[in-house]
């Protein structure tokens, strides 16, 4: 796994914005693959290997996860607060990547366990000056964690 | 209650004073007293008056018998004669002594029988000698009268004929009477006293309970009511009071509802106020995720299509490219302004003491790059009071104003700001902001009492027309176009909101070309 580079799983359900951020990931020279999805419940069935995501060969554990806050179906709170609570997953560093600046959000964002908290800018130009900041600290500089992937059953294997 | 007071006129007015009860019996009976004592004594007067005249009345017969029986004896000379009358009257009743005298004054006869033959010498007796032959009061008085009568043969006076009479009997009598009178009248006090006493406690025991009464109505309790069977002035006050008791209830429970009814519209109109502003959390919510999307979408696919396609783009094309982008741009700054302005309404604003120093510090630093930019230059007047405020709002309110003092000047001139405090006395009311009151550290009456302080901010920029100065603090106004000074018109409208949160007042001196003088007031701080 070690080889390979690392995967970006982005939760975010403007397509738009999808395509923006991958342009902005493309323009930035970052090749992590990125693995998108588009809603709280996917992002949850994509974490925990359920459906499709069983096949990690095809949808493997990502090291990043670049979480919006408004989504479909359950919010980016709501993956953060479940994220937190696996035991093999809760380590796994969660940017959140969102609109809104308000304090309310960014605390309870932060409370909930996120690691680092980004507000989606207007320009494209500060859009790619913050992924490629985003590269350099979460993908290069920063120490990853182990995690431990689950098995649908319970058991629990490395 | 009292200290045992330290004369007895002092105690006798505590005991007195604080029984109307008391007073009323004390009263009735000294008037009583005073009654029968002035009528007893009228009537003593009036025996002792009577006897005294009866007594008079005596010794003058006695001393006319005397006269016509003693004459012949005193035509004749006859010594022993007279006495053996005079002899025969010695057992007279309060008789002190009878006198038969020559018109010269010699003692011819006498009860004493040693003074006959003398010559009298005294006053009383000298009168006699030149007196008119008529009978006399010699002496009368509370002890003794006396009297003479003349002793005549054909109008010749040969004598005088004298009685003493004392007056034992009526200054006995009239002791006597004074004795029983006092008797009488202590006896006639007893039954006076007792109607004193029972009137007393009649009125006594209305009052009592009249006091018990009001005393429970005092302490709270609603259901008690006078209950006086009778038909005087305590009776119709005991009927007063329990009217004006039943008015008070009835007043009292409209109160009380009034105040349900108002309690309710309270929790009402908080119920309606939590709701409003989750609404508007909501909104505000929505705004900052969903209405900055699409702008995010507007920006970045027009750069885009500058970027990758910007060999099929004429300039015009690259021109309405880069427009979409400005416009995008200027559209998330307005919607970053107004969720500014509407933060400022939501958060919580706790007064403290501010140190205005570092307020305007920090804000100066967030204003550097401008600073720079326009080569501006501000001097601050030091040193810089505390006031109380809430730091990061002040930031705001500052930087908003030396951010529009730097701005706001005409084409190549430099921008020249001043910033100083002065202390104002209070000019009276203010639009406090209740919230802020409430949720201060500060106690109120110390910001009730402060002195105030005065932020000046002026500069040497265009200035602005009177008929502007109230408009130019309403959100979204603005008296220039973008492209000659950028910006939302959210600035100013901060600043207000912002001091009108803290509880301060917010003012512009300024005319076209002459400058601004942008003020913020908030009270002083002590500590």
């Amino acid at each position: 796994m070690t080889d390979r580079l690392h995967t970006i799983l982005l939760v975010e359900d403007d397509p738009n914005d999808v395509l923006l951020i991958r342009r902005a990931f493309r323009k930035s020279n970052v090749a992590n693959p990125i693995q998108v999805v588009g809603d709280g419940e996917e992002a949850i069935a994509y974490l925990s290997g359920q459906g499709p995501y069983a096949d990690r060969e095809r949808y493997p554990l990502p090291l990043l996860l670049l979480l919006d806050l408004k989504l479909p179906r359950k919010s980016g709170f709501e993956v953060l607060e479940w994220l937190r609570q696996q035991p093999g997953l809760k380590r796994l560093p969660v940017v959140v990547l969102t609109s809104s600046a308000e304090t309310p959000d960014v605390n309870r964002a932060y409370d909930l366990g996120a690691n680092s908290y980004l507000v989606k800018p207007v320009r494209f130009e500060d859009l790619l000056h913050m992924v490629r900041t985003l590269n350099l600290y979460w993908l290069i500089i920063n120490e990853k964690p182990d995690l431990v992937e689950i098995e649908l059953g319970g058991n629990v294997h490395e | 209650m009292n200290n045992s007071p330290k004369n007895p006129i002092q105690s006798l007015r505590n005991y007195f004073g604080r029984s109307i009860r008391r007073r009323l019996i004390l009263g009735i009976t000294i008037v009583n007293l005073f009654i029968f004592t002035v009528f007893m004594l009228f009537i003593m007067d009036r025996q002792q008056s009577f006897l005294h005249a009866q007594s008079i009345e005596q010794a003058n017969s006695l001393a006319h018998a005397l006269a016509v029986n003693s004459t012949p004896w005193v035509i004749s000379d006859d010594i022993q004669g007279l006495s053996e009358l005079i002899a025969s009257l010695t057992r007279y009743p309060e008789l002190r002594y009878l006198m038969i005298l020559s018109p010269q004054g010699k003692v011819l006869g006498h009860t004493r029988n040693e003074n006959v033959g003398l010559y009298v010498n005294d006053p009383t007796s000298q009168r006699l000698m030149n007196a008119e032959p008529v009978p006399l009061q010699l002496v009368i008085n509370r002890q003794i009268v006396d009297v003479a009568v003349p002793i005549q043969v054909n109008n010749i006076l040969v004598g005088w004929s004298r009685v003493c009479l004392g007056q034992e009997n009526v200054r006995a009598a009239s002791e006597n009477i004074l004795k029983n009178g006092a008797i009488y009248v202590l006896i006639a006090m007893l039954p006076t006293f007792l109607i004193a006493y029972f009137m007393a406690l009649g009125i006594g025991r209305g009052l009592h309970h009249l006091v018990t009464v009001a005393d429970a109505i005092r302490k709270g309790a609603r259901d008690v009511r006078v209950s006086l069977n009778r038909d005087d002035e305590i009776g119709r006050l005991g009927n007063d009071f329990n009217q004006m008791l039943n008015s008070i209830v009835s007043h009292e429970k409209a109160i009380n509802l009034a105040h349900e009814e108002l309690e309710k519209h309270k929790n009402h109109l908080e119920e309606l106020v939590k709701e409003r502003t989750k609404e508007l959390e909501a909104f505000t919510y929505s705004v900052s995720h969903d209405l900055r999307a699409p702008l995010r979408a507007m920006e970045g696919f027009s750069q885009a299509l500058l970027e990758d396609y910007a060999d099929r783009l004429d300039p015009v094309g690259q021109d309405y490219a880069h427009r979409i982008a400005a416009a995008a741009q200027h559209m998330d700054i307005l919607i970053q302004d107004l969720l500014g302005y509407s933060r400022l309404s939501r958060i919580e604003i706790k007064l403290r003491p501010v140190v205005l120093e570092g307020v305007v510090q920090e804000a100066l630093s967030l204003l550097t790059p401008e600073i720079q930019e326009k080569s501006a230059q501000v001097a601050v007047e030091r040193p810089l009071p505390r006031l109380v405020g809430h730091h990061g709002t002040l930031v705001q309110v500052v930087g908003n104003l030396l951010s529009n003092a730097i701005k706001f000047v005409a084409p190549g001139v430099k921008p020249q700001v001043r910033v100083w405090a002065e202390t104002i006395a209070d000019c009276g009311l203010r639009i406090v902001d209740v919230r802020s009151i409430q949720q201060s550290t500060v106690p109120k009456s110390e910001i009730r009492n402060a002195k105030w302080v005065r932020l000046w901010v002026e500069d040497n920029g265009i200035g602005i027309a009177p008929e502007h100065h109230e408009l130019i603090f309403r959100i979204f106004e603005r008296l220039h176009a973008v492209e000659t000074y950028p910006g939302t018109g959210v600035g100013l409208a901060i600043v207000r909101k912002g001091m009108e949160r803290m509880g301060g007042r917010v003012g512009v001196e300024s005319e076209p070309g002459r400058g601004s003088r942008f003020w913020v007031e908030l009270p002083r701080s002590k500590t």
